[in-house]
């Protein structure tokens, strides 16, 4: 006969959890007196234990009431400055023939449902990726819109978007990173995720890290691997499974065009890995244009650049390589 | 729903400020010590209980709460409490290994001298072991059951029957020391 714990049976009679073989066996052990003043004990022990109170807290209220009006008078109060787009080296990359901004008529457009203020909204005429002042990145899908809040970086990290992009957010445990869309929120502290608001349905779906999402009410965290749908009229967020290729449009980002030197050789560094170092006899003012594709490798770029241009390099290692002239004359 | 608590929702919608002030004087407490009582952790409740606050007024004007706005908040705070216990994963096998040895040997439980039948309670609640007094307060504040203790804290059904065994067992002999003593357990 399976063995119990008596006192778990106890414990599972007074909060009516025993199972029908559990009361069997609590009943047969109740017949023994000495048992029923154990029942009893525990009995007592469970009631008076009701009433306990902490008695080593006591929370202040006053103190975190002042805590709490001393953080949105932070939130709410009226910045004038305005925080000019990072020109961080992704700014800088950004090909010339991708890039189309809108640069709106009004500086700034009220959020009416929080009081939050954007910057003129970017706007992207096909794939296009920008540097937020942060140090995190976001690839925005033709037609895509990105606002960025006017505090954003010092007090909040917070930005509104339209349409799909991808996000690679830096890690700021302090400051949480927030997108807004629609009347839906996402919430990261460092993460990378894809994300596409379409009215007020909006789909994210995780690539690395945690991303909370939140509808009305209902709040889900949704880690690797993982897609979420939100939509927020109905308050629901429904949890499915994502491919890696989800990821894949994001690459396409690196045909650039009509660059410099530097932010070239940037590009692929980052893109296929490796190091690559300009030699002094490479002229830096020329202005390239890349073939870049997804599924090439270094090599063939090398290779397709060494017929479009006066180009002279080594590879020194498989990620390692030296440009040792460069003439686009 | 509490006419109070009608009239604060109302209010969340048309003075913002002075609903949060109305929560956080008469609510704050309340939910810190439903807090405290899982996690035992006064910094950590706070900060929970400040987040949850916080949440309220960003979405103060969204919010549509048909429960009462005090349960509301209150199971907003145990689950954020029970997330950050979750994130935390805690280890309970080594505990379960000692549970026999530990209430019956009495040597790792903290002597407890009382006068009142109160404040004993609350000191033999509070001196039990970390994970007991969790796995306990689970049960006892949040009328959990054996399998929501355990899926909460990640951990098996086995073990969390383990520390409500160990939790009775230690409150039981502390109260059985206070009647030794010739005091009174009348008070209510």
């Amino acid at each position: 006969m399976k063995q119990f714990d008596n006192m778990v049976l106890i414990h599972k009679h007074l909060t009516g959890q025993l199972s029908s073989e559990e009361k069997q066996a609590y009943e047969a052990w109740l017949l023994d007196n000495e048992n029923q003043s154990n029942v009893e004990e525990i009995s007592q022990v469970w009631s008076k234990t009701a009433a306990y109170e902490p008695t080593s807290f006591e929370p202040n209220a006053t103190a975190a009431y002042h805590k709490f009006k001393n953080s949105i008078e932070k939130e709410s109060a009226p910045s004038t400055k305005v925080i000019r787009l990072h020109p961080l080296r992704w700014v800088a990359r950004i090909a010339a023939g991708l890039v189309f901004v809108i640069s709106a008529l009004f500086l700034f457009q009220s959020d009416l449902i929080n009081g939050d203020k954007y910057e003129a909204p970017i706007v992207a005429s096909s794939i296009l990726q920008h540097g937020l002042s942060d140090g995190s990145n976001v690839v925005l899908a033709e037609n895509a819109s990105l606002e960025v809040d006017n505090r954003f970086g010092e007090q909040t990290r917070k930005v509104k978007l339209e349409g799909k992009a991808f996000f690679d957010i830096q890690r700021n445990e302090s400051l949480p990173f927030i997108i807004k869309m629609g009347k839906s929120e996402l919430e990261v502290l460092g993460t990378s995720f894809n994300v596409n608001v379409v009215g007020q349905i909006s789909t994210v779906e995780v690539k690395s890290g945690v991303v909370e999402v939140r509808a009305k009410t209902k709040t889900e965290k949704l880690t690797v691997g993982q897609k979420a749908v939100v939509n927020f009229e109905k308050d629901e967020i429904e949890l499915n499974k994502t491919e890696q290729s989800a990821f894949n449009w994001t690459k396409s980002v690196l045909s650039v065009e009509s660059v410099s030197v530097v932010q070239l050789f940037d590009e692929l560094e980052k893109y296929y890995n490796v190091n690559i170092e300009l030699n002094p006899n490479v002229d830096q003012s020329c202005t390239l244009t890349s073939p870049l594709a997804g599924n090439s490798s270094i090599d063939q770029i090398f290779d397709v650049l060494k017929e479009t241009y006066d180009l002279i390099y080594e590879k020194q290692s498989n990620d390692r390589y030296e440009i040792k002239f460069l003439s686009c004359k | 729903m509490e006419n109070k608590d009608r009239e604060i929702l109302r209010l969340l919608k048309t003075d913002g400020e002075k609903a949060m002030e109305i929560i956080y004087s008469d609510y704050y407490n309340y939910l810190c010590h439903a807090t405290y009582k899982i996690l035992n952790d006064s910094v950590t409740t706070e900060d929970i209980v400040q987040d949850v606050l916080m949440e309220i007024w960003k979405k103060r004007e969204i919010l549509d709460i048909t429960i009462s706005l005090k349960a509301y908040m209150r199971r907003a705070s145990i689950n954020k409490a029970l997330n950050h216990l979750r994130g935390k994963r805690m280890q309970f096998e080594d505990d379960d290994k000692y549970t026999e040895t530990f209430v019956d040997s009495d040597d790792s439980h903290q002597k407890l001298e009382f006068n009142e039948f109160s404040d004993m309670i609350n000191g033999s609640i509070e001196s039990l072991p970390e994970k007991c007094r969790m796995v306990f307060s689970m049960s006892r504040f949040e009328s959990m059951t054996y399998q929501e203790i355990a899926s909460a804290l990640d951990i098996s059904i086995k073990t969390v029957e383990n520390q409500i065994s160990k939790a009775l067992k230690i409150l039981r002999k502390d109260l059985s020391d206070y009647k030794m003593k010739g005091n009174s357990i009348k008070i209510s």
